[in-house]
């Protein structure tokens, strides 16, 4: 099995933002690693009903629930 | 149980058990004790906090008691019964306010202090830098230092900070230097701001309180897995390893409106969150004690333990915005 490299992530990490780009429902999308193998990483700001990837060209996708990001002020 | 279930489960208990619960005891302590201040912050009576805690590969509901009456109340076997078994169940006891350092006056000044521009309610001291030949600076977040673009050059920044009970003038350490302007049109990289220390403030520029001496920049993060640790206004030393990096879109809500921000780093803590309110601008420094983000904004939800995700600015980006280099032994200072 071909280990994923973190340029063939980012390169899958730009067209997830590309397809996602009109959902308001993206807290943020970055890298990740399980193992050796580079990932995406995609925080939600609520949970989703409909249909998101689990890959994006062999790049696997881990989604995650995390709400509204604010400030860290007091 | 998984962990998205445990987070229902905690959240309609925290509904449908503790709030009626607390509710219930204010009432009745008010009636009992009419003097007593019953301001929120101050009056609610010790109960329970719920949260997630990990159990092997599993998740169950975690229940933290302060009295030990409630170790035995109808409501905890309430708890039990909705969480059918999977609950772990401990006495914490009264959870005191401290005098802490770190939210407290500090001369010299140190990595981790409560400051904020004197209009603000208070944020952390992150670390110390310069711009070559320059004086020695404050650094720390724009909303912490620049009132989210708001203040103006020379305006007076305080530590502690006005929520710490810091004043103007008494407690003036710092004027704002510059700040990076940040954005409501395009994705921004950084939160970050400097502050010129007035003269005759002393700094103590490589003291990680707790952790260690202060070694200098670290390498980007291109990583996850790596410990970091910080020191934060509200937290203190908190532990934390970095579950993603380079993460686009991070949409971060401020008093001025929704920002985006690109290329950031994303911390999990290793007990409970990483940071909360009030440890916007801590300096986040790995292993061997190497700066690498500028902390600045966090989620309430996510991560191992549910206690929120923290986000931080990568430092290398912060200090070529800003134009200056880090400071970590007294002979930079000079």
């Amino acid at each position: 099995m071909t280990r994923i490299a973190i340029d063939q992530a980012r390169a899958a990490k730009a067209k997830l933002k590309r397809e996602l780009e009109t959902r308001g429902i993206v807290a943020a999308i970055g890298l990740t690693k399980i193992g050796d193998d580079y990932c995406l990483k995609l925080n939600l700001r609520f949970p989703e009903s409909a249909r998101l990837p689990d890959t994006v060209d062999g790049v696997t996708v881990i989604k995650e629930v995390v709400g509204p990001i604010r400030k860290r002020a007091v | 149980m998984h962990i998205d279930s445990v987070r229902e489960l905690k959240a309609m208990i925290r509904e449908s058990v503790v709030r009626p619960f607390a509710e219930t005891a204010l009432e009745l302590a008010s009636v009992a004790l009419a003097a007593r201040n019953l301001d929120p912050r101050h009056g609610e009576p010790r109960a329970f906090a719920v949260g997630v805690a990990p159990h092997g590969r599993s998740y169950r509901l975690a229940v933290r008691v302060q009295r030990r009456a409630l170790l035995h109340s109808p409501a905890l076997e309430r708890m039990a019964r909705l969480a059918k078994g999977e609950i772990e169940v401990r006495y914490i006891g009264r959870v005191a306010k401290r005098a802490l350092w770190y939210r407290s006056r500090t001369r010299p000044l140190r990595i981790g202090g409560s400051i904020g521009h004197h209009k603000i309610t208070a944020g952390t001291l992150g670390c110390f830098v310069r711009r070559e030949g320059g004086a020695l600076l404050v650094l720390s977040n724009n909303h912490v230092l620049a009132d989210e673009n708001r203040a103006r050059s020379g305006d007076p920044v305080i530590q502690p900070g006005n929520y710490d009970r810091g004043n103007d003038p008494a407690d003036r350490v710092a004027l704002l230097d510059r700040f990076v302007r940040m954005s409501a049109r395009k994705p921004n990289l950084v939160d970050c701001a400097t502050a010129s220390v007035i003269e005759g403030i002393e700094a103590d520029v490589s003291k990680l309180t707790g952790i260690g001496k202060l070694r200098g920049l670290g390498p980007p993060v291109v990583e996850t897995g790596g410990r970091v640790h910080k020191i934060g206004r509200t937290t203190g030393i908190t532990r934390g390893r970095v579950t993603a990096f380079e993460l686009d879109d991070v949409v971060v809500e401020y008093d001025i409106g929704d920002l985006t921000f690109d290329d950031q780093i994303e911390i999990d803590g290793e007990r409970g969150a990483f940071s909360d309110g009030g440890d916007s601008g801590s300096l986040i420094v790995n292993d061997a004690r190497e700066a690498v983000g500028l902390l600045f904004a966090g989620s309430d939800q996510g991560g191992r333990n549910d206690a929120g995700l923290t986000y931080a600015n990568p430092m290398h980006t912060v200090l070529k915005k800003l134009g200056v280099d880090l400071v970590s032994s007294q002979g930079d200072a000079t």
